[in-house]
């Protein structure tokens, strides 16, 4: 998680991860910073991301990131 | 029938009434009814173009469908092959949806495309040493098509990738894909949300004839009396821009800009307050596009749902597809961390404006104006690392009202400079107008605001609309919501605003024998 | 508010403004469909719709009429003061434009039915025969649906709910109105006609300056068109004449006046059927083809023939002799001559030779005469040899010099002119015109014509009641003896309205005849009579007659005074222009307005005097 943040900050520095909790539903995470994003976490945990993971639940929180990248790890 | 004329107001007011007075049960009959009628009335040829599309996306969602289903069962059954399964699944899937699109965005082409690129097929063959002959088609451009094949492919990739059950009935299918009032310049709306309205019904609701005529007036007032009035400026400048100084080149782009946005909203408005006289809300496509602080924000409140189709239905599947991915990691290692992180954002930001580009027209200026929107948009984030370190060198903050000020007429002036192209009859109109502004910009002499058609009493009557439209956009900026404002208001003077604006209307439009209704700009693109 | 009660409002807001704007349509009335209740300005509203808007004023004032004039625009030329004297009779001239026979029918049986009707008029072009019922789309074209028989009911809803611009159009021009005519107010409302004060103040005479200003309004091909309507143009006509019959109405059918390039774009067999098919049911005066017809300076353009030559037409019908008219000028077509007429008009037309009725007249213009040129003498004064020198030449080349009457009844009347006329004149009335201009005219015999101040006669020492010496003007007395031996003539140059303006001390100092700055028409108009009659009034006391001829101080005007001297009833005006001939045209009266003059000075020489005589 912590390495998760430390990610999320460097991708959007203006953002507050740990208390945000509708970062798409607010418009705060833009199409752009989640394509970077959704690039950083592949590369980071080697995973890959596709179309169909790209819901608001898994993007509106650092949590919701946090679990869709552990289910992707645990296959 | 022009939306703002008396017959389609009759024609709404008619088809209100009779959806009112039909059983709920019944009530999508009576919507298809009016769009039935509503496209016949536009051409008999074109319906037919409307129903072959229809029925093929139809039956292809049904497919899909059949698809999903197929593999569910063999899921279930597979046990340890079930990766095995899901692959296969998927390939079927994507295949039958690759013809179902292939065969959507060719009608479309060739429709929209066909004619103007003939010549550039010429050409083309003869670089390549053939003789190509074309013949350009009689085609009739049937209304909406843009918007309707948009609307339906984002249907059937929905149901590709499960979103979405396909719809069974075809009657119900064809009124979500033929809606009337999205027919004549959208918005492009999403399966999930238009459909349940239409086919739910609903009981008489005197507040949704309320809103639906409130918008319909709004949007009609921002058409008459600030995007017509323009209209003919623009023309002018455009047309002879060598006429003017350089400063009045810029002024068009500006007021063309001024032009568009009241054309296009306004007559989004239009529909979507007829839409809503059924009860029926349709995707928001605006919201003060030029409050927007960067143009990636801009993109956000312009051409929403145009904005929305495309990041759902392309950029991501760009963005994340296995080719651009494998590209990111490559540069990664070659180019180091930064560049790799950025290439395959940049990469589909300028396809997807390409896109856009595109969308608006055939010509080489629509490409010039997708490449300028998404290169800007690329360099903003190939940039935004050091701008972030002047800014805070020079000690601004985010709240800042004059940096928000600065950041408000930067992405105008961005986004005027694109007019040039988006207007522009050719690519090389636009860079010769852009040339003549950067060189020859010259004095803006009072004199010159009388050349454009426009008496010194229209240019009054243009201030003060804009005047409205300002104030009403600040509140709305401020999350004031103006219709429910206005209800808690005297009654007096919400009488005030319904007669001041049917005046309006009726004065300057239905009783004026020397009014010309003047196209939208994005009918029928 | 419940959104329900918001509908209902919203109703009430559709009605209220739909309400607004009849009401406004009615009440500003740009038509006078409703009787222009507020401003009652039917030059406004006939302008607009002159079918809807004389229909209207008829209603309103059918008592002050007992006789009408029907036709379409050419028919504006007649002159209902005219008719009136000939006639003894009330006229109203209910021309309207772009009319056609079927139009005509409606309007007689509507004022059959409204109206007292003791003469009617019919004029008849050749645009009757070509077109026939072309309908009433515009709201500029419609009948009243009472003249028409069509629905009132729609008719009135068409007007109260037309364009409301066009009601902010009448209340704007309201505040722009002017006395004289503008372009949207041109119809004079008494009388019908077009209120042509304006229009009938050009200059005419020179026929190459009338070819450059009009030329393109009368460039025809000639033709072998036919006329498709010559039928439905009889039948309108009978049913006209029908009509008069049953209702004791004398009805006079005239066949207007015609430019030859216009009857000469349809072929013989097409006129012939025309004159024949009207002849067949109804006597009627054919003027179509005159020895005027040949001379596009009768006509306005080609389709419309100037006043000058309607005054010409009545005078023929109702045989005023005192009004010039050409030979061969009108004849009355029944079905027993019409095929002779037409037989002679074709074999041989009239056509006119230019010196039958067109005559040119350079003038002379003097000043001072002083009995020696010094370095101090005025600029513009001549001295006795000078002048016995270029009076010789006159005398020798065989001009003679001829009277503003002789000029005038050569228009007006007819009257003859000598050979190789000059008009001598010259200005403000210095005693030295008596003294040494007199005796030299004398002697070769020649005549001239000398345009006094009113206010400096018989000033010889001061200027007015000033202590400012001037040369020295003559008065009364000398006026009467020059007069008398009919030497010399001695016409207007103004009361008062040529001043010094260093001797004068009054706030408002007019050296020429021209308006002040910024002055209305209303006040210049008074100030301008008020002078004309000042100095008729002496004039008439010393001379026994009122004047004939104003020369226009420093030869400036403007049309405000063409229109007011010519209202005044002054039939020729100089000015010091030299941009034209001077062609008199028999029957043009604009051909005696603000004609040319040529200054002669102490330095012209012979060959400039000649040239001066020839016009070149």
């Amino acid at each position: 998680m912590e390495q998760l943040l430390s990610i999320l900050t460097e991708c959007c520095p203006d953002i507050d991860f740990e208390h945000e909790t509708a970062l798409v539903d607010d418009e705060l995470l833009a199409s752009l910073d989640i394509v970077m994003l959704v690039g950083e976490l592949n590369e980071t945990y080697g995973i890959s991301i596709t179309v169909d993971d790209l819901v608001p639940e898994n993007f509106n929180s650092a949590q919701g990131i946090y679990a869709l990248v552990q289910r992707l790890r645990n296959g | 029938m022009s939306i703002n004329g008396i017959p389609f107001l009759l024609f709404l007011a008619a088809w209100t009434a009779v959806y009112y007075l039909t059983p709920r049960r019944f009530q999508y009959l009576a919507l298809l009814g009016a769009s039935v009628c509503f496209y016949l009335a536009y051409s008999v040829r074109a319906a037919f173009y409307l129903l072959f599309t229809v029925a093929a996306t139809y039956c292809a969602g049904l497919v899909l469908g059949r698809l999903h289903q197929w593999e569910r069962t063999r899921l279930a059954q597979a046990g340890a092959d079930r990766p095995a399964v899901k692959r296969q699944g998927k390939r079927r899937r994507r295949l039958a949806l690759a013809a179902i699109l292939l065969l959507n965005f060719a009608t479309l082409a060739l429709f929209k495309y066909w004619n103007a690129w003939l010549g550039s097929f010429s050409r083309l063959g003869q670089l390549l040493g053939l003789s190509l002959q074309f013949r350009p088609l009689e085609l009739l451009l049937p209304l909406g098509i843009s918007f309707y094949t948009f609307q339906t492919a984002g249907y059937l990739i929905d149901v590709y990738r499960g979103k979405a059950e396909p719809e069974r009935s075809f009657l119900k299918y064809a009124l979500f894909a033929a809606w009337f009032p999205q027919m004549i310049q959208g918005p492009i709306n999403r399966y999930a949300e238009l459909q349940p309205q239409l086919i739910r019904g609903s009981a008489f609701s005197a507040d949704s004839l309320k809103y639906g005529i409130q918008l319909m007036l709004w949007g009609m007032l921002k058409k008459v009396f600030i995007a017509d009035p323009l209209a003919g400026a623009v023309a002018e400048i455009y047309g002879n821009f060598g006429q003017y100084s350089g400063a009045v080149s810029f002024l068009g782009a500006a007021l063309y800009c001024l032009q568009l946005y009241c054309d296009f909203s306004g007559g989004v408005d239009v529909v979507r307050g007829g839409s809503q006289l059924f009860g029926v809300e349709m995707a928001e496509n605006f919201r003060r596009p030029y409050f927007a602080r960067s143009l990636d924000e801009f993109w956000r409140r312009w051409h929403i749902s145009l904005g929305e189709w495309m990041k759902d239905y392309l950029f991501y599947p760009l963005a994340l597809s296995a080719p651009l991915n494998r590209l990111g990691r490559r540069l990664r290692k070659r180019l180091g961390a930064r560049a790799g992180k950025l290439a395959v954002p940049c990469i589909s930001t300028v396809v997807v404006f390409l896109a856009v580009g595109v969308w608006q027209g055939p010509g080489l200026s629509n490409v010039a104006y997708g490449l300028w929107n998404g290169g800007l948009m690329s360099l903003s984030m190939i940039c935004a690392p050091w701008c972030l370190k002047i800014r805070d060198r020079l000690g601004l903050r985010e709240e800042n009202v004059w940096f928000r000020a600065f950041q408000i007429l930067r992405t105008c002036l961005l986004v005027v400079i694109g007019r040039y192209f988006s207007r522009a009859g050719s690519l090389m109109q636009a860079l010769r107008m852009l040339k003549h502004t950067l060189f020859h910009f010259g004095p803006l002499n009072p004199g010159v605001f009388t050349c454009f058609g426009l008496s010194g009493a229209d240019w009054l009557g243009l201030g003060l609309a804009c005047g409205v439209l300002l104030a009403v956009s600040l509140f709305q900026e401020r999350g004031v919501p103006i219709r429910k404002t206005l209800e808690k208001q005297h009654w007096l003077l919400q009488f005030a605003a319904a007669f001041g604006a049917v005046l309006l209307l009726v004065v300057f439009v239905y009783l004026n024998s020397d009014y010309v209704a003047i196209e939208y700009v994005y009918e029928n693109v | 508010m419940s959104s329900k009660k918001w509908l209902c409002m919203f109703a009430a807001a559709i009605l209220l403004a739909l309400t607004a704007c009849a009401a406004f349509n009615i009440l500003v009335d740009p038509f006078g469909a409703f009787g222009d209740p507020i401003f009652n300005w039917y030059g406004y509203n006939e302008t607009n719709n002159p079918r809807v808007a004389k229909l209207s004023w008829l209603k309103q004032h059918s008592q002050d009429y007992d006789s009408y004039v029907i036709g379409s625009s050419s028919a504006a030329s007649y002159s209902v003061e005219e008719l009136n004297e000939y006639l003894d009779a009330r006229f109203y001239n209910l021309f309207v434009y772009g009319c056609d026979t079927r139009d005509y029918v409606d309007f007689a049986a509507w004022l059959v039915e409204n109206c007292q009707v003791k003469n009617l008029v019919l004029n008849l072009g050749l645009n009757e025969a070509t077109a026939y019922n072309i309908g009433e789309d515009s709201i500029n074209d419609r009948m009243p649906a009472d003249a028409t028989g069509r629905s009132m009911l729609r008719f009135y809803l068409e007007y109260a709910f037309c364009n409301p611009r066009l009601s902010a159009d009448k209340l704007s021009a309201w505040f722009r109105d002017e006395e004289l005519p503008q372009y949207f107010d041109v119809f004079e409302p008494v009388s019908g006609c077009y209120d042509k004060r304006l229009r009938d103040i050009e200059k005419i005479g020179d026929p190459d300056v009338y070819a450059a200003a009009h030329g393109e309004d009368f460039a025809f091909t000639p033709g072998e068109g036919q006329l498709p309507c010559i039928q439905e143009c009889a039948r309108s006509v009978a049913a006209i004449r029908d009509l008069c019959a049953q209702n004791g109405i004398n009805l006079i059918v005239i066949t207007s006046p015609v430019y030859y390039g216009q009857w000469s774009l349809y072929s013989e067999d097409a006129l012939r059927a025309y004159k024949t098919a009207l002849a067949e049911e109804v006597d009627f005066w054919d003027f179509s083809i005159t020895p005027a017809s040949y001379d596009s300076r009768y006509f306005y353009d080609a389709t419309h023939f100037r006043n000058a030559l309607g005054t010409m037409v009545l005078a023929e019908m109702f045989g005023n002799q005192a009004v010039y008219r050409p030979q061969r000028f009108g004849t009355y077509v029944t079905a027993e001559n019409c095929q002779s007429h037409m037989d002679r008009l074709f074999s041989h037309p009239p056509v006119p030779s230019p010196p039958d009725y067109t005559a040119d007249v350079p003038i002379l213009l003097y000043h001072h005469v002083v009995e020696e040129v010094t370095d101090g003498s005025d600029a513009m004064a001549v001295s006795q040899e000078a002048l016995d020198r270029q009076l010789r030449l006159l005398a020798e080349e065989g001009f003679h010099a001829v009277t503003a009457q002789e000029l005038i009844d050569y228009v007006y009347h007819g009257g003859s002119l000598p050979e190789k006329p000059v008009f001598i004149t010259f200005d403000d009335g210095y005693y030295s015109n008596y003294s040494l201009a007199c005796p030299l005219l004398e002697k070769y015999g020649l005549n001239a014509t000398v345009f006094s101040i009113g206010s400096s006669m018989g000033h010889m020492e001061y200027y007015k009641d000033t202590g400012h010496p001037i040369t020295p003007h003559f008065g009364y007395g000398e006026a009467r003896e020059m007069q008398r031996t009919g030497v010399i003539d001695v016409q207007s140059h103004t009361y008062d309205m040529h001043q010094w303006p260093a001797y004068e001390t009054g706030s408002q100092i007019r050296s020429n005849i021209l308006p002040l700055e910024g002055e209305h028409y209303e006040d210049y108009a008074a100030a301008l009579q008020s002078d004309l009659a000042a100095y008729n009034r002496e004039r008439e006391t010393e001379l026994g007659a009122p004047f004939c001829a104003l020369a226009y101080p420093e030869g400036q005007y403007c049309d405000w005074t063409e229109v007011l001297v010519h209202q005044a009833d002054i039939p020729l005006t100089l000015s010091t222009r030299t941009d034209s001939r001077n062609v008199l045209v028999r029957g043009l009266p604009q051909s005696l307005y603000a004609l040319c003059r040529w200054y002669v000075t102490e330095n012209t020489t012979p060959s400039q005097l000649r040239a001066i005589l020839q016009g070149t």
